[in-house]
């Protein structure tokens, strides 16, 4: 059974309908990769995964580990397991990475065992070191508010941090790789590598080739137009990379008309 | 009840306070300039007239149901207020002649300095309320630090407002050139009392030059009381002044503050946060007078709404017209929880200098949904999610009080203040 099931998903923002009818399979362990130039849809598909209430679900359904989610709140989609690494990640000024962190992961907690009563500090300072020192990053951000005056890139390697404390069962990583240098693209790629083992499948969300030489799909999905027009392996990024995406539109259009 | 009816019963029962007390209620002591100060008090508040609603400062404070008639207790109270006062002082700092204590004992063990600063409390603008507690409240706090002397530890007074209808308080705060001091004061209530209080405290403090003191106060007082606080600093040359406030509990609460930068380059930066829910009410009139050459201000007031609360901020950046050179900033930003909750605030400037930066800014605004989305996506429900959004709009203020056990007593006050989320 996959992770995450997408069936014939619609989604419209102010009755403007985006995505007119995605299917999707994830399987733990699992690494796929949607591309596709701007204005696809590709983030509507992010955002609407996650539950954000802006985008409304028109037709269709998101089932996770085989419970239907497709009306869960935000919340709930994250305590099960999912996480999305945002484009733009949002700053909260005042709260600090490491105690953001901190309640996230003992939210999760809670929801698991009503009970626990939340991991120590000693033991999620330890937890926080351990993670930073893998993602290579500088201890002094865990006292810094979170997304607080943060360049880009160091933006996109706090949200793989997260990922990385919360340990997700579904990654989905919007545009990780715009605004990262090709040193820090490494780094973050390195990072999704080692925390992708067989227990958590990634959606790489993305429109350049690039990063798909350092986090290598298995599957990889191409959207157009709200929906997904072709899919296939690893060679078909090298292909779009090569050929651009007319042929894909040319195609999709033909088909259509 | 039509608006003029109640100003006309106000005005009534105001005209009836006058009788309750006379001059021949003024307490003695038997230190005859301290006994004059307190009659320069009497003329004082003699003069005044209390307020009504038509007075701008209490446009909107709900004076009918003022409990004026707690007054009456004067006549009782002479001399015998219950307030408890705690101070942690240790044989070091008697050693090295600081002085830390009730005003009880201050009259007699230092009747030079504490006259002195008295007669800075009578001296400094105050209203009828300020002044009745400078003519009958005998309770109270004194911090002296001689000259060129460093108090080597924090100095923390915890009062108790436990009177069963009134508390007047003159708490001084007098620091000689060069001398510098950390005074952390902790106010709370007795939650347990169910009837109405009301509590007039006067704060004076003065900053000799090149003085420096570090000032914070908690505030928690009974959900049942009625609190008026006027604080006036007086800065000398080179002095500095760092003043935190975490403002929670009282029915209802007036603050006034005032910072009279007297000395050239004196600093003076407020940072208040304050906490309303249920049905509470606080007021904030802060002034920022810069008297002279290359002074500085800095104030900032951080405000919480939940349930039916209302808040009003009024501030005034005064800049004469011999202060060339100096900086003044003035903040008023209010995080609103709840639809039936609301914020007044009006900043205000009035620059009559050249060559001066003056910035002032305020802000009503509630929670970002960009934020609470984030949040939640990381799975934090709705709540918890407001809580550390709420939290962190605090958290600036809180984070920049260097003494980690009254920081964390903070957090610990504003996190059970926030239980209305």
């Amino acid at each position: 059974m996959a992770k995450l099931e997408v069936n014939d998903l619609h989604v419209a923002i102010d009755g403007k309908e985006i995505l007119k009818g995605v299917n999707l399979r994830i399987r733990e362990g699992e690494i796929h990769a949607i591309m596709g130039p701007n204005g696809t849809g590709k983030s509507t598909l992010a955002y609407s995964l996650m539950g954000h209430p802006a985008y409304q679900i028109t037709a269709g359904e998101i089932f996770f580990d085989g419970l239907n989610i497709t009306n869960s709140s935000v919340e709930e989609r994250s305590q099960m397991g999912m996480f999305l690494a945002f484009q733009y990640p949002v700053a909260i000024p005042g709260v600090s990475v490491a105690n953001f962190l901190r309640m996230a992961l003992n939210a999760r907690r809670k929801v698991k065992d009503p009970l626990d009563k939340g991991i120590s500090i000693l033991e999620f300072r330890k937890l926080l070191n351990e993670k930073m020192q893998l993602l290579k990053i500088d201890p002094a951000f865990a006292g810094r508010y979170l997304n607080e005056g943060f360049s880009g890139g160091e933006k996109k390697r706090i949200e793989i941090l997260q990922m990385a404390v919360l340990e997700p069962t579904i990654a989905i990583l919007d545009e990780t790789d715009s605004g990262l240098d090709i040193d820090a693209l490494k780094i973050v790629a390195e990072g999704v590598n080692t925390l992708c083992n067989d227990s958590m499948g990634v959606l790489v969300i993305t429109h350049y080739q690039r990063v798909l030489n350092y986090i290598k799909p298995e599957f990889v999905h191409v959207m157009i137009g709200g929906k997904i027009v072709e899919s296939g392996n690893a060679d078909l990024a090298l292909h779009l990379e090569e050929q651009g995406y007319d042929w894909v539109r040319e195609k999709y259009n033909g088909n259509s008309n | 009840m039509k608006k003029d009816q109640v100003l006309s019963i106000a005005k009534d029962l105001q005209d009836s306070i006058e009788n309750w007390f006379g001059a021949e209620e003024i307490p003695v002591s038997a230190i005859q300039p301290l006994d004059l100060l307190r009659k320069k008090a009497w003329k004082k508040f003699k003069a005044l007239s209390w307020p009504t609603n038509k007075d701008e400062e209490w446009k909107k404070v709900d004076l009918k149901n003022f409990p004026f008639n707690k007054m009456k207790a004067i006549r009782l109270l002479n001399g015998d207020i219950k307030a408890d006062l705690l101070f942690a002082s240790s044989e070091e700092n008697r050693v090295r002649n600081i002085f830390l204590g009730c005003s009880e004992d201050a009259v007699f063990k230092h009747t030079e300095e504490f006259t002195l600063a008295y007669e800075q409390l009578v001296d400094d603008d105050r209203n009828k309320f300020g002044y009745l507690a400078a003519v009958f409240g005998t309770s109270g706090s004194f911090i002296y630090v001689p000259p060129n002397i460093k108090t080597e530890e924090t100095v923390e007074i915890t009062l108790s407002h436990k009177e069963e209808s009134l508390g007047l308080f003159n708490h001084m705060i007098w620091l000689e050139s060069g001398a510098s001091a950390e005074v952390v004061i902790d106010i709370n209530g007795d939650t347990s009392n169910r009837d109405a209080q009301l509590s007039v405290s006067n704060f004076s403090i003065h900053l000799g030059e090149g003085a420096k003191l570090t000032l914070i106060e908690t505030h928690n007082e009974s959900d049942r009381s009625w609190d008026i606080y006027q604080s006036v600093a007086k800065l000398d040359a080179k002095s500095e002044l760092n003043w935190t406030i975490v403002k929670t509990g009282s029915h209802f609460s007036k603050q006034f503050l005032q910072v009279d930068l007297e000395g050239q380059d004196s600093k003076a930066k407020i940072a208040c946060i304050y906490l309303a829910g249920g049905k509470q009410e606080m007021e904030f009139n802060t002034r920022q007078n810069h008297l002279s050459q290359g002074t500085g201000s800095d104030l900032m007031y951080k405000g919480v709404l939940m349930g039916d609360s209302r808040t009003l901020f009024s501030g005034m950046i005064q800049v004469k017209p011999n202060a060339i050179k100096s900086d003044g900033y003035q903040a008023n930003r209010n995080l609103i929880l709840s639809s039936n909750a609301h914020a007044d605030s009006q900043p205000g400037l009035e620059i009559l200098a050249n060559d001066v930066r003056c910035t002032h800014g305020a802000t009503v605004g509630q929670i970002d949904m960009d934020e609470l989305f984030y949040l939640k996506s990381r799975g934090l429900d709705d709540r918890g999610a407001r809580r550390l959004i709420t939290q962190g709009f605090l958290n600036p203020v809180i984070d920049q009080v260097a003494l980690e056990p009254v920081r964390k007593k903070m957090l610990k006050l504003v996190d059970s203040n926030l239980e209305e989320i």
